[in-house]
């Protein structure tokens, strides 16, 4: 999706909708099951911060070690934790912040919890 | 605190596959159908299956709660009625959330649907609501194709989905969406169709009034 943002932004304009920011970007999130750093660097320079969760879907559809870094192509945190793309504060955001705000139950439950 | 909002219960037994493959069996011998109370799989099984496997790799990685819902290629709402769909549905959800019980400070459930193709979105509010209310689910799977590559539903800003979506913004919950398996030969499963789906429900929100007629929905 990001690698073609001006794609979506350009047709939308031509439908005389709103700016995507406004139009799409409170209601869609953008999870980080993306398998190189390159995929996650474009995310995180094309999406609002405000819209990603971490993800992994670890041991789900590709399961194996990439040879060109030595490591699972799901172990996503590397990437995020790797981003020249994210602040601390925004990796915080990607890591807890934003996930608790979509999922407000758990949000309530955790806080429940103390935690 | 590190959420993984993405995580699928792919390391099940496997006498959850034999039950199911029993029940695909069955579809047109209802005969040879398998009772649910034949699926027996005990916390010490699950808790290894998740033990050895997600929970591993979560320490290893470190990340603390993962939200968790049935292997998504295994829904394959595609296959037989709806019956066939809410029955096994009903055990994949009930299997996670005995995960979430067993593991609460690690796993937070999320429902698969039970879909099917033609089937009025609106038969998934029962069990919608079940995992939400009595299993204390976060979250929901949407599959925008229950044909499983052939699309034969009307897009996800038809007026026959929103059934669903209120109930989402009642219960203030959001909804990954998420295909299945493909049946069609057109399109890898992980590859092409999860791909895919992902821009085609994209389009379908940028092109419709969706969010402005939900504008508290979450996807």
């Amino acid at each position: 999706m990001p690698y073609h943002w001006g794609r979506f932004r350009g047709l939308a304009q031509e439908m005389k909708k709103p700016l995507l920011t406004e139009l799409l970007l409170n209601n869609i999130y953008f999870d980080t099951c993306v398998y190189h750093q390159p995929g996650i660097d474009l995310l995180t320079k094309v999406i609002p911060t405000k819209n990603i969760l971490f993800a992994s879907e670890m041991i789900g559809a590709v399961r194996g070690i990439d040879p060109e870094t030595g490591f699972y192509y799901d172990d996503t945190k590397r990437y995020i934790e790797a981003s020249t793309m994210l602040s601390a504060e925004a990796r915080s955001a990607v890591y807890e912040g934003n996930a608790r705000r979509v999922f407000s139950r758990l949000d309530a439950a955790l806080k429940a919890k103390g935690k | 605190m590190i959420i993984d909002v993405h995580g699928h219960y792919t390391t099940a037994p496997k006498a959850l596959e034999t039950w199911r493959n029993r029940q695909i069996a069955g579809i047109n011998d209802p005969s040879a159908r398998p009772k649910v109370s034949e699926l027996k799989i005990s916390d010490d099984e699950l808790r290894e299956s998740i033990e050895t496997n997600q929970l591993a790799k979560m320490r290893e990685r470190g990340s603390d709660l993962t939200i968790f819902s049935p292997r998504a290629s295994f829904m394959a709402h595609h296959i037989g009625d709806l019956a066939v769909s809410s029955t096994w549905a009903s055990i994949c959800n009930e299997l996670c959330y005995r995960v979430s019980q067993l593991f609460p400070d690690s796993f937070a459930g999320a429902a698969m649907l039970p879909q099917s193709p033609g089937a009025d979105p609106k038969t998934c509010i029962p069990e919608l609501e079940r995992c939400i209310k009595e299993y204390g689910f976060v979250g929901i799977n949407l599959n925008p194709d229950p044909s499983g590559g052939h699309w034969t539903s009307p897009p996800l800003s038809d007026r026959q989905w929103y059934p669903i979506y209120e109930k989402m913004v009642e219960y203030d919950i959001p909804a990954m969406v998420h295909v299945s398996t493909s049946c069609n030969e057109c399109f890898h499963t992980t590859g092409a169709h999860y791909l895919n789906a992902d821009t085609t429900a994209f389009m379908q929100c940028l092109t419709s009034d969706l969010f402005k007629d939900f504008p508290a929905l979450k996807v």
